[in-house]
């Protein structure tokens, strides 16, 4: 009898267990219960490996005016500002529904300094948080975000200050905003991130030409959706030949097709995020296909796949 | 959970006037959750351009495995909508959102302007059919043409009050002139509306000096339409802190009580 060797999705990214390689992007997926029932978050078998929920800041943020959304062609400008409703209320309202999804929980944060970050990462030492993607690359606000994600220093101070105050894996989630992906990369990688995962959006504005204004009342935004996914490939491309911690690829993923890509450029998960609001059951698709190309290629487990 | 995202066939989707259209989706499984004032986001686009599901509201539900949608040809996603043919399918999410508070009413009003005629014809059945009252529906639109569905309306058990703006059809003139006139001398005790911003703004603040409660429903750019992403944000009235917070169209609306709007 041939034994046949089945292929396994799972990934083990710094200690955070994931049964499969594909998350739910922040920002996309609310806290959670937003989607459950369409994407199939649940008790026993989820279909997502993770959720990575919407980022989360010290105190309740309002975020910006509207309109906060533009529709480009592949793609989607948003500058939603970070609404959240702040880590008190996260943990009260929306951390115990997530403990009963049986899938991992990583908790996206976003501080106005350093001391912020550290302190949301020590607040969030509690069960149920399996891991923390640090957000140091959001477009859409004046402090903190993207001028931390920006510049090497800035990036290994605000990863230094979290793995310090966190018990759990820290993942920094970077900005395709920059000069150099590969610093960037190095510069959190030796201030002791356990993994990175990028894309956030690209910087984008577009025009009314009728109203002969900006369509964004904040006038730039964050590009995302398949427009961006040959930038995000080039940029985890470079980032895993630039480091040796896993990486997370983030980028116009619609399809399992895109995640395969994003393995062989090198990611060891994938999260996604605008397709999920387009389609919420291509993420069982995803997972399907993935598990399916493995089989027929004799893939042993994601990492394999890489090029 | 009430909501599905599901392949729906087309039963029929027609021109109604040049750029209106009359969309009849074969939509069994959403049928019985439907409430009035709904919406179903549809995907109108094949791969990524347009990327985006566009909303719609319910229209109507003629019967348990019917659901309409109207919608005025505006650009390249309504357009491609608009190209769809019976026996072709569309991807549909719904439905969504809170609806309308009709069953708090024992008199109500429906006023709809333009396209937001939309969802007054759905909510008119409802009322009339399982609420057992007849209501008041006040439709207005640019001509006769565009009030549209006309004669859906008039086979149902209301009072079908109508305003053309070039006088074609009805009274010359707004639905508001007609909404003034009607809670003045009517036990009207409630007022549900939908249509273009300052024309919700005018029956709002028609229904605030009659000290009748009122309820909109708004539009918004989305996203999502499941209230995950936040895109789909309005200004709300101030709040006793004097800080304005936002509304989320898609999953706190899209029907909201006038006084919880900021109409500045």
């Amino acid at each position: 009898m041939e034994l046949i060797q089945q292929p396994d999705l799972s990934v083990n990214i710094a200690g955070l267990e994931l049964a499969n390689p594909v998350l739910l992007a922040s920002g996309t997926c609310g806290y959670g219960a937003e989607v459950a029932d369409l994407v199939g978050l649940s008790l026993y078998d989820s279909v997502p490996g993770g959720i990575v929920v919407k980022g989360i800041s010290l105190k309740p943020r309002l975020g910006n005016p509207p309109p906060r959304l533009a529709e480009t062609p592949c793609g989607l400008l948003n500058s939603i500002g970070l609404e959240n409703v702040g880590v008190e209320v996260f943990l009260e309202q929306k951390l115990p529904w997530l403990r009963s999804v049986n899938t991992a929980v990583i908790v996206n944060i976003l501080g106005n300094s350093v001391e912020e970050y550290a302190e949301l990462a020590s607040l969030l030492n509690v069960a149920g948080v399996d891991a923390l993607e640090v957000n140091i690359s959001c477009p859409n606000v004046r402090e903190g975000g993207v001028a931390f994600g920006a510049d090497p220093e800035m990036a290994a101070r605000v990863t230094k200050a979290v793995r310090n105050a966190s018990i759990k894996p820290v993942i920094i989630k970077l900005s395709p905003n920059v000069t150099d992906i590969a610093v960037i990369a190095r510069a959190c990688e030796e201030a002791g991130a356990d993994a990175l995962s990028l894309i956030n959006t690209l910087l984008g504005m577009a025009v009314d030409i009728k109203k002969r204004r900006p369509v964004l009342a904040n006038v730039f935004g964050g590009l995302s959706g398949p427009a961006v996914k040959p930038v995000a490939l080039r940029m985890v491309w470079q980032a895993s030949r630039a480091v040796n911690i896993p990486i997370i690829g983030i980028g116009g993923i619609s399809s399992w097709q895109d995640a395969i890509e994003f393995f062989m450029a090198g990611a060891v998960a994938v999260e996604v995020g605008t397709a999920v609001m387009v389609r919420p059951s291509v993420v069982q698709e995803i997972v399907s296909g993935i598990g399916q190309f493995m089989e027929e290629t004799g893939a042993f487990d994601v990492c394999s796949m890489r090029l | 959970m009430s909501r599905h995202e599901l392949e729906c066939g087309v039963i029929d989707n027609r021109a109604v006037t040049r750029d209106i259209f009359l969309l009849r989706l074969d939509a069994h499984e959403l049928t019985l959750q439907a409430r009035p004032g709904q919406f179903c986001m549809l995907e109108v686009g094949e791969y990524a351009y347009p990327l985006l599901k566009r909303p719609f509201s319910i229209h109507d539900v003629p019967d348990e495995n019917e659901i309409e949608f109207i919608y005025r040809v505006a650009g390249k996603g309504t357009a491609m909508l608009s190209r769809k043919r019976a026996g072709d399918s569309i991807r549909v999410l719904g439905p969504l959102g809170n609806g309308f508070g009709w069953n708090q009413s024992r008199h109500p009003v429906l006023v709809g302007g333009g396209l937001g005629i939309a969802p007054m014809l759905f909510l008119a059945r409802i009322i009339s059919e399982k609420g057992l009252i007849k209501p008041v529906v006040i439709l207005g639109a640019r001509s006769s043409a565009e009030l549209v569905s006309l004669e859906a309306f008039k086979a149902i058990d209301c009072r079908l009050c109508l305003a053309t703006e070039d006088g074609s059809l009805g009274q010359k003139g707004f639905v508001t002139t007609l909404l003034q006139e009607i809670v003045g001398d009517s036990e009207a005790d409630m007022v549900f509306s939908c249509g273009p911003m300052p024309m919700l703004k005018a029956v709002y603040e028609i229904a605030v000096k009659a000290s009748v409660s009122c309820e909109v429903s708004l539009e918004a750019q989305m996203a999502c339409g499941i209230g995950a992403c936040l895109g789909c944000a309005v200004k709300s009235a101030d709040r006793s802190s004097g800080q304005t917070g936002y509304l989320h169209v898609c999953k706190e609306g899209p029907v909201f009580d006038g006084a919880d709007v900021s109409w500045n």
